[in-house]
């Protein structure tokens, strides 16, 4: 039985359920948006137990594979509304299918503590280095001075947030000067700017998609904001560099993983970020690349 | 140079700066001081502003982290809107920075945590399962308080419980643990993990001793 959690509305994870369905592969969706009306029992080894939801009574022992889409459930209508009981709730829940996730020798897509690297970008860029791509100049300072040299240095600049917090890639300009005293209060990164096509990687076991992403923006998601347009046409990689991805991502621990490449002009290959809980989907619309049953495939492997 | 990683108002992490020859007891407010540079892939050496002083990097010849991560209430300085974000930025900013030191740090973090794995209590029962460790029998007992420092193990009444306490700890990876056991009739029995106890003299020492010699 694979066990999807999520919430209900989520394209990753409705899709994969479709493939599922479609194949006619046993599946069961727990969603978070059931949390109050769930519960998980979990045996003191950490990979036994029950779980029950509505239209759900699942051993965790049946369980063969497991692809988590989980956002934060606090956030959610009825935990908001319920008060301390319900965050407790929420977190008796969490934690169980957390450790679950790490512990059970089961398929899972992807296990929770593999999916932390991605909070902090530079730990990340050390790991994303270590596997043989390149990583753009990066300095993280409190000093205005350091990041005026860097930018003296670099001439073209951007700065980025480095924690899981979602931020616009934005080009340092000579506007931004004035205020970069501003800095001392958190150590802020400033990252060479790399000229070159933009890449996104999904990498689904040892399967890889390719989409070449063309866009003058400075990052291609916010496109519109600057008034610029965005394409995405499906591609193949060099064998070396979808090799390096596969192992890249499994290195990380990540059987699912969405790779951020960039192929710079002077002909390197730089990986800027590995997602561990891709929208593959939002590619997938564009390029119709078969991402989502690579997934279910994925999961249904016995 | 040692330093110890603390939330604000954390006395014990005050006491044992003291008792570990004076280091300092760094709180995150700090970071919000010119003069921390960092560069996470190059050799370059980073600096640190302590107390105000900006410091290299091979100055620093060890650290204890007792804060998991940044929280809001660390950063009383920075305006509250910002403050989930600037915490979020500064423990990605210590992740990288502490994992690029060349001397000790207890304990070394996990992409998780700054200061070991990132465990909940449900995975700490799950693994000390695995360690040799039972359930408690009666969850309102406190229980001994055992600390695994490096190779040794402080305050085991038996070589059984020693024993379950460096599984335990070299499960985790952890050089530092610190953790509550309840004798039992079969098993020695957990009732927690406790990574932020205040350390016993003996635990102490042998910290010391330990950072003193470089892990070697």
């Amino acid at each position: 039985m694979i066990l999807l959690w999520g919430l209900s509305g989520d394209d990753p994870l409705d899709d994969v359920a479709e493939a599922l369905r479609t194949t006619g592969t046993e599946f069961q969706h727990l969603d978070q948006r059931s949390v109050l009306e769930s519960n998980v029992e979990l045996a003191a080894n950490g990979v036994e137990g029950r779980v029950t939801a509505p239209g759900i009574d699942l051993r965790l022992a049946d369980v063969t594979a497991l692809y988590i889409r989980s956002y934060d459930g606090r956030m959610l209508p009825p935990v908001r509304a319920g008060g301390l009981d319900a965050i407790a709730h929420l977190e008796r829940i969490e934690s169980a299918l957390w450790c679950f996730a790490d512990l059970a020798p089961i398929r899972v897509l992807n296990r929770p503590s593999a999916m932390h690297s991605n909070n902090s970008k530079p730990f990340q860029a050390k790991l994303i280095r270590a596997h043989g791509f390149d990583v753009p100049e990066s300095v993280i300072t409190t000093d205005a001075e350091v990041a005026r040299a860097f930018w003296a240095k670099h001439r073209s600049v951007i700065y980025k947030s480095i924690s899981g917090v979602r931020s616009i890639v934005s080009r340092l300009t000579a506007m931004h000067l004035e205020r970069l005293a501003d800095i001392r209060w958190c150590p802020t990164q400033l990252q060479e700017h790399v000229q070159g096509t933009d890449y996104r990687v999904h990498v689904v076991g040892t399967s890889v998609f390719a989409t070449a992403v063309r866009s003058a923006a400075d990052d291609y998601r916010y496109a519109g904001r600057q008034g610029l347009d965005v394409t995405f046409e499906p591609c193949e990689l060099p064998a070396e560099i979808a090799e390096r991805s596969v192992r890249l991502a499994a290195g990380i621990g990540l059987p699912l993983a969405g790779l951020d490449l960039r192929h710079a002009v002077d002909g390197r290959w730089y990986c800027f970020e590995v997602n561990p809980s891709p929208c593959f989907t939002f590619y997938e619309q564009h390029t119709r690349q078969r991402m989502t049953d690579e997934v279910a495939g994925y999961l249904a492997y016995q | 140079m040692r330093i110890v990683l603390a939330h604000e108002g954390d006395q014990i992490a005050v006491g044992l700066a003291a008792a570990l020859g004076g280091a300092h007891c760094m709180t995150p407010k700090e970071l919000s001081r010119a003069g921390w540079v960092h560069e996470p892939t190059t050799d370059a050496e980073d600096t640190l502003s302590v107390d105000g002083t900006v410091v290299p990097a091979r100055a620093i010849t060890a650290v204890i982290t007792r804060i998991a991560a940044v929280a809001s209430s660390d950063l009383p300085h920075i305006v509250e809107a910002d403050r989930g974000y600037v915490a979020a930025e500064m423990t990605a900013f210590l992740l990288s920075f502490l994992t690029k030191l060349a001397c000790p740090v207890v304990n070394a973090p996990s992409a998780g945590s700054l200061m070991g794995p990132s465990w909940t209590p449900v995975r700490w029962r799950a693994v000390a399962t695995r360690a040799g460790f039972a359930a408690p029998s009666d969850p309102q007992e406190r229980g001994q308080l055992v600390v695994v420092v490096g190779d040794r193990c402080v305050g085991a009444r038996s070589p059984v419980i020693e024993q379950s306490a460096r599984s335990l700890a070299k499960m985790a990876n952890v050089t530092l643990l610190g953790m509550r056991v309840i004798e039992g009739d079969a098993a020695p029995e957990l009732v927690a993990v406790e990574p932020w106890s205040e350390l016993p003299p003996a635990a102490i020492d042998s910290l010391d001793e330990l950072l003193a010699r470089g892990f070697s």
